[in-house]
């Protein structure tokens, strides 16, 4: 799934419709958008222009793209500048987008247990990994974090967990527990533990599964832990303020382990998604 | 996609009318790609319909002796109307430029120009010098940077830095030199005049302008570095005053001066024009349109028609209306736009 000699495309892309999802938290976009649902792929993410006068583009994971059909699915948090700007836009309208944009994660058959971890916003582009493995007859294994934004404080989970089956993903959603741990380390342990039971019930697939995982990096922390002691490949989804998104600012630079020195990596086309081992910095 | 005609035989029917010099270079069209904005050249290139043939020259990331890592992240903010920025000159130093990197540029496309930067004036004068035994066809020379010797002082505040650095890199290379001023700089005509004296080829301005930006929920700067660079609209009107008052040295003195600082559209790049600039800068409007460069110069050439303008060379402000005296070319301006 390399795809950095891919064109990126700018155009006008026709929205489709806007549809509320769980709890209204979030918007659905369907946009008419060929040529970036042809090459799109999971992990990988498209910028809009909301504002002419706002000089920088907004950047969104793309949730779905179906080649056949040209449409591209986003999901846009209902609050906030990027989601009150986009709930202007009617169907029929269209919006200026950027994309494919970005690094996005590879499949790798001689891994073909493919586990999904995601916390917060940024698991949309594990929603699209999904989708995009199982059409081809792959199915994932998916744990989802039921804090915000994904699930509002106070709101029931099963919203969003409705949402996923009509999408027709399978997840494992995993609620805090009451702790006075910093709420996202806490969540994050939690679903650590939840996947380290799971591989360690069935130890046949340790051999064969890797790691997908997108989050706080909290989240990214106690599964780099889990990856080194389990020995599992690992790739996470690193999240930067980006301005050009094409490399050419160096704006969104996240900082990469190497062998023997850290270096910054330029989130928008050496990343997003990145080795989860280089992202985490080592303990202590 | 609306490109300048190409040459052809008839030279007298294809003439391009959008065609300027800058610094003894040959511009297809008066549009600068600004460095910081476009890597080191091949990040546009990844969109779809993106031509240098709209692009007079593209300025290359900011170039240090020695490979820089950059700032700490975050190193964006956006501003109302403006983009905050510290990169922290993130760049693999001059050697691998030069060996690693332009060899992969396709020089017969457009103008490619390095942008010198240094903590001293050995450093500039060093990396100059590199970049003389290079195929790049001119050097920019980033003068906002701290002198480590001097206390941190930026060289493009005092006069008598600045002609220190453009004089020191003179003597190494017979390219064409630029000179990017700051408008930190008071007055900015004392350091244009200083650095014109010096040897520079000719003056862009201007650099972004200093600021700073707090995140009151954690008590602390937002930026990685502290404060950063603004770009974008926010600071179009000062550029254009800025430019103004550089024209008056650089008319003086003969040499072109590139306009720079929030232009995001084809009437930003007429003011800037107007004004006498000989060529524009793009920077910041690219974030938000990878190919403003082909849309500006379908605007700019429609605006020629429209008004029955042979090129650019035609473009006049209105007598002194700015104050100037400045017009397109460096010389005074005789006529009033028809």
């Amino acid at each position: 799934m390399s795809h950095d000699d891919k064109k990126v495309h700018l155009s006008e892309a026709v929205l489709l419709s806007q549809q509320p999802v769980a709890g209204s938290a979030y918007v659905m976009l369907q946009l008419q958008a060929p040529e970036l649902a042809g090459s799109a792929r999971p992990g990988q993410f498209v910028q809009i222009r909301l504002d002419s006068l706002l000089p920088l583009r907004r950047a969104l994971s793309i949730l779905d793209a179906e080649p056949a059909t040209g449409r591209l699915t986003l999901l846009v948090q209902q609050h906030g500048q990027t989601g009150e700007r986009l709930a202007r836009v009617r169907p029929g309208e269209g919006l200026n987008i950027l994309g494919p944009l970005g690094h996005g994660f590879q499949y790798h058959r001689r891994r073909p247990v493919p586990v999904l971890v995601g916390e917060g916003f940024h698991a949309v582009s594990l929603l699209f990994l999904a989708r995009f493995l199982q059409r081809q007859g792959i199915e994932p294994y998916l744990w989802l974090a039921a804090t915000p934004p994904l699930v509002q404080r106070g709101e029931n989970p099963d919203e969003v967990e409705r949402w996923l089956q009509r999408l027709g993903i399978a997840a494992h959603l995993a609620l805090p527990r009451p702790t006075a741990a910093p709420e996202y380390q806490d969540i994050g342990l939690h679903l650590g533990e939840q996947v380290a039971t799971f591989l360690h019930r069935q130890p046949e697939h340790q051999s064969l599964c890797e790691l997908f995982v997108a989050g706080s990096m909290g989240l990214l922390r106690v599964f780099a832990q889990l990856a080194t002691s389990q020995r599992l490949p690992a790739q996470a989804s690193a999240f930067a303020p980006m301005a050009c998104a094409l490399g050419g600012c160096w704006g969104c630079a996240v900082p990469l382990r190497g062998h023997k020195h850290q270096r910054m990596a330029r989130a928008c086309v050496e990343g997003p998604v990145l080795p989860l081992r280089r992202l985490v910095p080592p303990p202590g | 996609m609306t490109s300048p005609p190409a040459d052809n035989q008839d030279q007298a029917v294809t003439r391009n009318p959008l065609a300027t010099t800058l610094a003894g270079l040959e511009l297809a069209t008066p549009l600068v790609l600004l460095s910081g904005c476009v890597g080191f050249g091949d990040s546009l290139t990844r969109v779809a319909g993106f031509s240098h043939a709209s692009v007079g020259a593209v300025i290359l990331k900011g170039t240090t002796l020695q490979p820089s890592v950059g700032a700490a992240p975050p190193r964006l903010v956006e501003t109302p109307s403006g983009l905050l920025n510290a990169i922290g000159l993130q760049n693999p130093g001059v050697h691998a430029v030069v060996q690693r990197i332009l060899p992969r540029l396709d020089m017969s496309q457009t103008h490619y120009i390095a942008n010198v930067c240094g903590g001293t004036v050995e450093e500039y004068r060093e990396v100059s010098a590199v970049f003389d035994d290079s195929p790049i066809a001119a050097i920019e020379l980033n003068i906002s940077c701290p002198n480590i010797k001097a206390g941190g002082i930026h060289f493009g505040t005092d006069p008598a830095m600045a002609a220190a650095v453009t004089a020191a890199c003179r003597r190494v290379t017979s390219k064409p030199l630029l000179v990017k001023l700051s408008p930190s700089a008071q007055p900015i005509a004392a350091v244009a005049q200083a650095v014109t004296e010096a040897g520079a080829d000719a003056l862009c301005a201007i650099n972004t302008v200093p600021g700073l930006a707090i995140d009151v929920h954690r008590r602390r700067a937002i930026l990685g570095a502290g404060g950063g660079g603004l770009s974008g609209p926010a600071i179009r009107p000062i550029a254009l005053r800025k430019v103004s008052e550089v024209l008056g040295v650089a008319r003086r003195a003969g040499v072109p001066v590139l306009g720079q600082g929030g232009v995001s559209n084809t009437e930003d790049v007429l003011a800037m024009l107007l004004l006498g600039a000989r060529a524009v800068g793009l920077g910041t409007v690219l974030f938000d349109d990878p190919l403003a460069a082909n849309h500006i110069c379908a605007g700019l050439l429609h605006y020629l028609e429209r008004y029955g303008l042979a090129g650019l060379d035609d473009l006049r402000l209105q007598e002194d209306s700015a104050g100037t005296e400045g017009t397109h070319g460096g010389h005074k301006a005789q006529h009033p736009p028809h």
